[in-house]
């Protein structure tokens, strides 16, 4: 009696099935791909499971103990070996007492050669849909009007007649928008000045971007192509790790060489020195001394962002 | 207690001492050096434009009406740079011999503010003097070849400035 409802029933499911798909359908064929696909949907997020489930319950950054920033730290180093096969160095140096940062830049000198912009690309493993964190607009002299650059401008051979140069990347402001709207607290300002991006912690709402008025802010809209041959393999992470897609990246002043004592790459790869960065708590600096003997000035300052980037002609 | 105070002005001052910049030095880094060894056997003093070889290629072009090669090399021994004052130096002090007539740049370069510095910012520093960067002989910047610039979100791939006036707004 049993039996014979049981096949009663199997035929009215092979009769709603093959109704539905239009196609004559066999029990135990129906039964195979149904196992089939739900072992192809099971197999790959069980092993994903094991590092995004530690992920997904990471603490914020600023609340983590030494132990936990470990942990993260091998857990992204992982990450990055089976997406790459390429072994990497992540630490996160912590902000130095008695030390902010800032930055100054000659436009007298700068001749608009594009060389910080490639070596900020190189140090930071941006992708190339992003290009770099500095811009440099082709400005014509005698304005300071930013919408009457020009981004695009080809450098066959840089300075043109009549331009000037105004490379712009985060100014690290001492009273930044752009933090202040982030709704679940991703990115903030450090103790060294440095306003820092937790990549882990982005919801990628782009509220930061809209809010920065130096346009200083780049989305991931899509995976990260880096070049693996050339990716720095010496990264923090609050900089230049590798991002994932759907977060806000910025300029960080090159935290992971800043912090450790170096200069951060766009200066280093200046060819006419017109960058300058340094300690402006130190009397003896050299951005120090820039404010002693030069008239420096800041973009949109009428905003009331107090930027940490100057500027200044001599 | 009064160890460890003194031990910690020591190492205080220390690491002040450590503090130190570096100058570049250029002489090793000239093609043709030492001068004198060509220059012993050539008794030419007139400082014609342009040069033999291996100078053919040297183009003058700083204040060239009133100064000639003599008013910076010294015409006995080409080994050693030329001061107005008589004096002789080495091409690894070559920045004395600038900061003569540029005394605005001779203060900011003291103070690190011209020229380029690379090294660390809170530890040992490694300056450029005036002909690393600038050609002795054409001290003028001459035009340089600029890195591709952004992607242009309209002429995909092409680093073209596009007719429309709407340029800068593109945001990445």
């Amino acid at each position: 009696m049993s039996q014979e409802n049981n096949q009663r029933s199997n035929k009215r499911m092979d009769h709603l099935i093959e109704k539905s798909m239009g196609v004559e359908v066999k029990r135990r064929s129906f039964l195979k791909t149904i196992f089939a696909a739900a072992a192809a949907t099971v197999v790959p997020v069980k092993s994903v499971q094991a590092f995004s489930f530690e992920k997904f319950f990471q603490k914020h950054y600023k609340e983590m103990t030494e132990e936990q920033k470990k942990k993260v730290f091998a857990r992204i180093k992982q990450e990055t070996k089976e997406k790459f096969g390429i072994d990497v160095n992540v630490s996160d140096p912590a902000p130095i007492a008695g030390v902010k940062f800032a930055y100054c830049l000659n436009l007298s000198t700068c001749n608009g050669s594009r060389k910080c912009v490639t070596a900020c690309a190189e140090e930071n493993n941006i992708p190339p849909e992003i290009g770099s964190y500095i811009r440099v607009l082709e400005m014509p002299i005698g304005s300071m009007n930013p919408e009457k650059g020009s981004l695009f401008y080809k450098g066959e051979s840089v300075p043109k007649d009549g331009k000037y140069y105004l490379p712009v990347q985060c100014n690290h402001c001492d009273n930044p928008p752009c933090t202040k709207v982030c709704p679940v607290e991703a990115t903030w300002k450090e103790k060294d000045g440095i306003v820092v991006v937790d990549y882990d912690w982005c919801i990628g709402c782009r509220y930061c971007q809209a809010a920065c008025p130096y346009e200083a802010r780049h989305f991931n809209f899509q995976e990260p192509k880096v070049d693996v041959s050339k990716m720095n393999t010496q990264q923090s992470y609050l900089s230049n790790r590798i991002r994932p897609k759907g977060v806000m990246e910025k300029c960080t002043f090159c935290l992971q060489r800043s912090r450790n004592g170096q200069y951060p790459a766009c200066l280093e790869a200046c060819p006419t020195g017109a960058r300058k960065f340094g300690n402006i708590l130190d009397p003896e600096s050299e951005v120090s001394q820039i404010f002693k003997s030069k008239r420096v000035f800041v973009l949109k300052e009428e905003l009331n962002t107090m930027p940490q980037f100057f500027y200044y002609f001599d | 207690m009064k160890l460890i105070t003194l031990l910690m002005i020591l190492l205080i001052t220390s690491s002040y001492a450590q503090e130190s910049v570096e100058i570049e030095k250029r002489q090793m880094l000239l093609k043709n050096f030492p001068c004198m060894n060509c220059h012993a056997n050539i008794k030419n003093s007139k400082a014609n434009m342009p040069l033999s070889e291996p100078h053919q290629s040297t183009l003058f072009k700083h204040m060239d009406e009133i100064t000639h090669c003599y008013s910076c090399h010294d015409e006995k021994d080409r080994n050693l740079l030329l001061l107005a004052n008589g004096e002789k130096i080495s091409f690894d002090e070559s920045y004395r011999l600038c900061f003569q007539c540029h005394g605005e740049k001779k203060r900011d370069w003291e103070l690190g503010i011209h020229g380029k510095q690379v090294g660390s910012w809170s530890g040992k520093k490694y300056k450029y003097v005036c002909t690393s960067c600038h050609e002795a002989h054409h001290p003028a910047f001459r035009l340089m070849e600029a890195d591709p610039g952004p992607r242009h979100p309209r002429n995909e791939g092409e680093n073209q400035e596009p007719s429309s006036a709407a340029n800068s707004g593109a945001r990445h």
